[in-house]
C-alpha cells in the first residue's frame, strides 16, 4: 500500500530523488531577464527542451538566444509553481547554436538559389474573394485574422485549411496544406493565400524554417501572404512569401482594404468624376461664349466697315454736295451775270446797239461821217440806216 | 496596393467603375456621354457601399 502523501510532501520528496550537480550542454532559447533580477531560458538540443532558472547575480555571463552553452547547476521542482527547472549556477559558451547556424546555413542557401528575389513576388489582387488561409484553428493567430478581416471587410470567403503549426508533423502537415490549395476546384480556389502563426522561439517556429515549407510556398500558384508572430529572426518562410506581414493581424490590413478607406476613395472618386464633368460643362460654356465673342467679332468688322464705308460715303457726299451746290450756285451767278450782261438782253429793255458797215460797234460819233451807212440791232430785228447828221451831245 | 481586383460582383462593379474613371481622365470628353457614365458611376458606388456596409465574412474548412 502506497503512502498517501501531500502535495508538499511529494515535491520534497521527488526534489530529494532528482538532487545532484550535473553538467548539461545545449543551445540557448527564449533568454529573457524579469525585473532585471530573475534570468529564464530553455536549453535545448534537437529532441528536447530543459527550462533553466538563473539570477543575474549568479550569472555574468552573456547569454543570448542561439548561443551554445554548458550550464552546471542542479534540477529542481519549484514548490509555489510546481514547475521544473534547472537552476543555473554557473554558464560556459560553446560556440554557435545548432538550430541558429542550420537557420543561417538555410537561409543562405535558399537566397543563392533565388527564392526570396524580390523580382518573383507577386502582386496580391486587391479586392480578394476568397482567402485560403493555413493555420492553426484555435490559436490566438486565426482568431486575431479573423476579428480584424471582420472589422475592415466583408464578403470574403475564408477557407481555413487547419494545420499543426508546431511539433513533429507541422512542416508536413502546412506542406501538404499549400499542395491541397493547389488542387482545389475552381469554386473553392483562393484567390490568396495566407500562412499564419502565431509569436514563438526559434524552435516553436521550426516548420516555418524548413526547407520544406520554404519550397512549397515557393511553388504556390497562388500568391502568399505569410505573417508569423515573433521578435528577432525574419523566418524563411516570411522570407519566401509575396508578402511578408508583421503579425497575424497585419496580414489582415494587408489582404484586404478598410471600408471606411475604401467608402471614402468611392466618394472620392465619384466627386472627382463630378467635378471633371462640372468642368467640362464650364468649359464648354466658356467655349460657346468664346464662339460667340469670336463669331461676333467676325461679324463685327464687316459691320463696322461697312458702318464706315458708310460714313465716309456720306462724308464725301456732304462734301460733294457742297462741292455741287457751289457750282450750282456759281452757274445761277453766272447765268444771272450772263443774263443781265447780255448786250441783246440790254437792248430787250430799249437800247440799241450801232454798228458801222464793217460791223463795228459805234462808241463815239467820230467813228461815222454823215453819209455812213450804219446798222442799229434793236431788241428784236434790226435798222438800217444812214447817217444824216452828227451831234457831239445829247 | 496593386489594383487588379479578382472577378465577383462586387469586384466587376468596382472595375467597372474604375473603367469610367479612367474615362474621364482622358482628354476631351463627350459631355453627352459623360453624364451617362456619371449616372452610371453614382450608381455602382452606391451599390458598393451597400454592399460593403451589409455584407459578412464567411468562413469555411478545407478538408484535410
Amino acid at each position: 500500500m502506497l503512502p498517501i502523501l501531500s502535495v508538499s510532501e511529494f515535491i520534497e520528496q521527488i526534489n530529494g530523488i532528482i538532487a545532484g550537480e550535473f553538467i548539461i550542454e545545449g543551445e540557448v532559447s527564449q533568454y529573457g531577464v524579469s525585473q532585471n533580477k530573475w534570468i529564464f531560458f530553455s536549453l535545448k538540443d534537437a529532441r528536447s527542451v530543459l527550462s533553466c532558472f538563473s539570477t543575474v547575480f549568479m550569472l555574468r555571463a552573456p547569454l543570448e538566444d542561439g548561443m551554445k552553452a554548458r550550464v552546471y547547476g542542479y534540477p529542481k521542482i519549484h514548490e509555489k509553481s510546481g514547475k521544473f527547472s534547472f537552476t543555473v549556477q554557473k554558464v560556459e559558451m560553446v560556440g554557435e547554436g545548432a538550430l541558429k547556424r542550420a537557420y543561417e546555413l538555410l537561409k543562405k542557401k535558399l537566397t543563392e538559389e533565388g527564392l526570396f528575389d524580390e523580382s518573383r513576388k507577386r502582386e496580391l489582387p486587391y479586392l480578394p474573394q476568397k482567402i485560403g488561409v493555413i493555420a492553426s484553428r484555435d490559436s490566438a493567430a486565426f482568431g486575431d485574422f479573423k476579428r480584424i478581416l471582420n472589422n475592415r471587410w466583408g464578403g470574403v470567403e475564408i477557407i481555413l485549411r487547419q494545420v499543426f503549426v508546431q511539433g513533429e508533423q507541422a512542416v508536413e502537415d502546412i506542406t501538404r496544406a499549400f499542395a491541397d490549395f493547389e488542387k482545389c476546384e475552381a469554386e473553392l480556389r483562393p484567390d490568396v493565400l495566407v500562412l499564419i502563426r502565431g509569436g514563438g522561439s526559434l524552435e516553436d517556429l521550426a516548420a516555418f524554417n524548413s526547407e520544406e515549407v520554404a519550397r512549397a510556398i515557393y511553388a504556390s500558384r497562388i500568391p502568399v501572404i505569410a505573417g508569423i508572430g515573433h521578435e528577432r529572426d525574419v523566418s524563411l518562410a516570411e522570407l519566401t512569401a509575396d508578402v511578408r506581414a508583421s503579425t497575424p493581424s497585419n496580414a489582415a490590413e494587408i489582404v484586404a482594404p478598410d471600408r471606411k478607406d475604401f467608402i471614402s476613395e468611392l466618394n472620392f472618386e465619384i466627386e472627382n468624376i463630378e467635378q471633371t464633368l462640372k468642368h467640362k460643362i464650364l468649359s464648354k460654356l466658356k467655349s460657346v461664349e468664346q464662339a460667340f465673342y469670336l463669331i461676333s467679332g467676325k461679324l463685327e468688322a464687316p459691320i463696322s466697315k461697312g458702318r464706315m464705308l458708310i460714313q465716309s460715303f456720306f462724308n464725301v457726299f456732304s462734301l460733294l454736295k457742297n462741292t455741287v451746290k457751289q457750282k450750282i450756285d456759281f452757274v445761277n451767278f453766272a447765268q444771272r451775270l450772263l443774263v443781265n450782261s447780255n448786250p441783246r438782253q440790254v437792248l430787250r429793255r430799249g437800247y440799241s446797239i450801232t454798228r458801222d458797215k464793217g460791223g463795228k460797234i459805234v462808241r463815239k460819233v467820230g467813228q461815222v461821217v454823215a453819209g455812213d451807212e450804219i446798222v442799229v440791232e434793236l431788241g428784236e430785228g434790226a435798222l438800217i440806216g444812214e447817217v444824216l447828221r452828227k451831234k457831239l451831245a445829247v | 496596393m496593386p489594383k487588379t481586383p479578382v472577378k465577383n460582383k462586387f469586384a466587376e462593379n468596382y472595375a467597372e467603375l474604375q473603367k469610367i474613371v479612367e474615362w474621364f481622365e482622358k482628354d476631351g470628353i463627350d459631355l453627352e456621354e459623360g453624364i451617362d457614365k456619371f449616372e452610371q458611376g453614382a450608381k455602382l458606388v452606391k451599390g458598393l457601399k451597400e454592399y460593403l456596409e451589409k455584407m459578412e465574412n464567411k468562413i469555411k474548412e478545407l478538408k484535410k
